[in-house]
């Protein structure tokens, strides 16, 4: 009977020792110790989307209903390097590095491009293998039927430890309105000259003067020392051209790139350069023997400011004339250019000007007003621009005194209003009124150091990293109003549809979202742990 | 099965643990000990790289019959507490506490003077509660509870003394099954009086705890 026992113990216990040994076969991915980087918070729409690196996902936060925000997860490639939405602000692009599979279970993936339409719930990512772990991009508004065009790139930070060579000069161009194909997206190496690009700007919509083909294209300007490379992205299998700016000596670089959209042409401000570089793209047929050849010539041009510029504006004046305004330093003036004849006017400063801005911005009214200013000084001048480039007309520079240094200068969207920026923590403010030339001094209780104007430019939202409130001006009569919040905010948004997103820089995710900036307590909602969206159901 | 149902059952499980049986009853049974449960769905990999959870395990149980010559059968009350805890991403502390509380039946037979064979099995509620926070930023945090029914089935053996109050020890293997519970990641605070902004949890979605139970107690009998 004894020895009965033992064995039904015995045989219990194995069972036992078997059924644990099975159950603790277990574990997890090591996708859940993966070292976590979050690319955000990225302003969309209506909506706010965080890039997790290490669940491989997009958070959205939609706040199309701000009394409800919602949360939504879209899953992309491994490791994102970095984010950027589409000019329309309704899709997000998102780079990722892809891995290598080193470990049991992993998979290789290459680096791709991901196209999520964030308004969309139902939406699936879309993927473009770019060959490369590019760590730039750059989108263009759509071009009449097409939609919009990327190109990704390299910055200037040089080879990581990832990958053994890197081409500085390479890029991908990628069609967002078109899903991956053999042909899109577009993988080129630009021609260099020594060397790598330092930027790429994408022109808005043109049409080329002259050509048989008299759609709108998109062309991209790839920036370099001493060279601006031109590719026509709409058709970006064809070949590029290279444009020198100059030939040894002291470096040309060029820093800011604006567009006449109906000519067809770009204006450079570099440094190194003594005038304004214009570069016109016209219409030369292709060689028939050349199946890639593409069908423009630009042309290089100094526009006569006679000094290395040091901010332009560009505007087309009521008659439809596009006109270009050029701070110089050396000598002290603000010269008028007209694009079309190349015909100039200096008007000379007080003082060397470094920020030309037009007053109202957008929409289709041309500017009527220039504030000039050089940051630093506590002086800035109006510019009233009716009949600027006549001679015999005197230009009117109106100094518009702010008794403090100015730093910054930032216009108000859709007011003629500019915010002025004092001191480099952005404590001291002031609101200048372009039409009248008055300036409202703010004072506030601490650094403005995230910012949003209401969409409708009514309002300037403003918090204080660490400080527990949400300051609001009415920038109509200047009345500050703030409210108490829970958590203290780290950055703020004015969305399109009137509500105020404050992110508080919660790992977990933690946000408080105002209907509109009339909004009191009562009607805020705090939303809070959406970094965690749905993670239980990951592994599912 | 509705949590009004399992209240309804744990309820009268209870009383007739407690009070009724107690005329025919011959035993009273306590055991207590540790549990493990190896929750093998992958919800609980985001909670921890075990899927082994620590519990400890209380069973009061009151004999209730006794068929001829065969098995007996015994109304049980009890509770389990534990949990497992664990970091997410190298940069989250996780916690997962689980308390269940269930009523069932036993049915022993003995094999020997002081050896029987068990099953036992029954159903009850089992309440999570989900904590995350940061490791840099414990103040920034997030936790939730949830209720859901659970029942369970085992099977095992127990060696008791053959005195008048028994001593003994009991060594079960059986599985724990259950609906998922649900969390939002609900911001913490610890300020209770003060008025706060209406908040709302993100869903972190749905844990499963079902799994393997291996069991040990010591056994207390009068």
């Amino acid at each position: 009977m004894t020895r009965s026992c033992f064995s039904l113990t015995a045989h219990f216990l194995t069972a036992v020792v078997f059924v644990a040994a099975v159950a603790a076969c277990g574990g997890r991915s090591g996708a859940w110790d993966r070292e976590r980087l979050v690319l955000g918070p990225i302003p969309l729409k209506n909506q706010v989307a965080y890039v997790d690196s290490a669940r491989d996902e997009v958070i959205v936060v939609d706040v199309q209903d701000p009394g409800a925000p919602a949360v939504r997860t879209y899953a992309i490639g491994r490791r994102a390097i970095y984010a950027v939405p589409t000019p329309d602000r309704e899709h997000l692009a998102v780079i990722t590095r892809g891995q290598e599979a080193y470990y049991e279970g992993e998979i290789d993936e290459a680096p791709a491009l991901w196209l999520i339409d964030t308004a969309d719930p139902a939406a699936t990512p879309v993927a473009y293998a770019i060959g490369s772990p590019f760590d730039r991009l750059a989108i263009a508004d759509p071009a009449g039927d097409a939609g919009p065009i990327a190109v990704a790139y390299f910055s200037a930070s040089g080879p990581d430890s990832d990958g053994f060579f890197r081409n500085p000069n390479e890029l991908a161009v990628i069609d967002l309105a078109r899903p991956a194909a053999d042909d899109n997206p577009v993988i080129k190496t630009v021609r260099s000259f020594g060397a790598a690009p330092s930027g790429v700007v994408l022109s808005p919509p043109m049409v080329l003067p002259g050509a048989a083909d008299p759609t709108p294209r998109i062309f991209a300007l790839i920036l370099a020392v001493n060279t601006v490379t031109i590719i026509d992205v709409t058709h970006p299998e064809r070949d590029e051209v290279s444009v020198r700016l100059g030939t040894g000596g002291t470096g040309v670089t060029p820093r800011e790139v604006v567009f006449a959209p109906q000519t067809a042409t770009a204006y450079l401000r570099s440094d190194g350069a003594s005038d304004v570089l214009e570069i016109l793209l016209s219409y030369e047929a292709p060689a028939t023997e050349n199946a890639t050849d593409n069908d423009y010539q630009p042309a290089l041009a100094e526009l006569g400011a006679n000094s290395t510029p040091t901010d332009i504006a560009v505007y087309d004046d009521p008659t439809g004339r596009r006109l270009i305004l050029a701070a110089t330093a050396s000598p002290s003036q603000l010269v008028v250019i007209d694009a079309d004849s190349g015909q100039f006017r200096a008007i000379p400063t007080p003082a060397p000007m470094n920020r030309v801005l037009l007053f109202p911005q957008g929409g289709d009214i041309a500017p009527r007003m220039a504030i000039l200013t050089h940051l630093g000084s506590p002086v800035a001048y109006r510019l009233p621009l009716s009949g600027i480039t006549e001679d015999l007309t005197p230009a009117r520079l109106e100094p518009v005194a702010v008794d403090k240094p100015i730093l910054d200068i930032v216009p108000v969207p859709g007011q003629d209003r500019a915010m002025i920026v004092h001191d480099d923590n952005r404590e001291v403010l002031s609101l200048l009124d372009v039409g009248i030339g008055s300036v409202s001094p703010l004072e506030g209780i601490g650094r403005l150091d995230s910012y949003a104007f209401a969409a409708d430019g009514s309002q300037l939202i403003g918090i204080t990293d660490g400080f527990g409130r949400v300051g609001f001006l009415d920038l109509d009569n200047l009345h500050p109003s703030d409210m108490r919040l829970d958590d203290p905010p780290v950055q703020v948004f004015a969305m399109p549809n009137g509500a105020v997103f404050i992110d508080h820089g919660d790992s977990l995710g933690l946000a408080t979202v105002l209907p509109s900036t009339a909004a009191d307590r009562s009607e805020a909602v705090v939303l809070s742990g959406f970094l965690l969206a749905e993670i239980l159901d990951e592994g599912r | 099965m509705t949590t009004k149902t399992i209240l309804s059952v744990l309820v009268a499980a209870a009383v007739m643990t407690a009070g009724a049986p107690f005329a025919a009853a011959e035993r009273i049974d306590l055991s207590v000990g540790p549990a493990t449960r190896w929750m093998s769905s992958a919800s609980v990999d985001p909670i921890s790289d075990r899927d082994s959870s620590a519990f400890v395990s209380t069973v009061l149980g009151v004999r209730v019959a006794k068929v001829d010559a065969g098995p007996w059968v015994t109304a049980e009350v009890s509770y389990d507490h534990g949990g497992l805890s664990g970091d997410l991403f190298s940069s989250l502390d996780t916690r997962l506490s689980l308390d269940t509380v269930t009523a069932g039946l036993k049915i022993s037979q003995p094999l020997f003077t002081a050896v029987s064979a068990f099953a036992r099995g029954g159903m009850g509620l089992a309440h999570g509660h989900l904590a995350m926070s940061s490791v840099a930023r414990p103040d920034m945090s997030a936790s939730d509870g949830d209720w859901g029914g659970t029942t369970f089935a085992a099977v095992g053996l127990e060696a008791r003394s053959t005195t008048l109050v028994q001593v003994g020890f009991r060594a079960e293997v059986g599985y724990a099954k259950g609906q998922s519970l649900s969390f939002d990641a609900a911001r913490e605070r610890d300020d209770d009086d003060v008025l706060h902004i209406p908040t709302a949890g993100a869903a972190m979605g749905e844990l499963d705890t079902d799994g393997v139970t291996l069991r040990f107690a010591l056994v207390l009998a009068y």
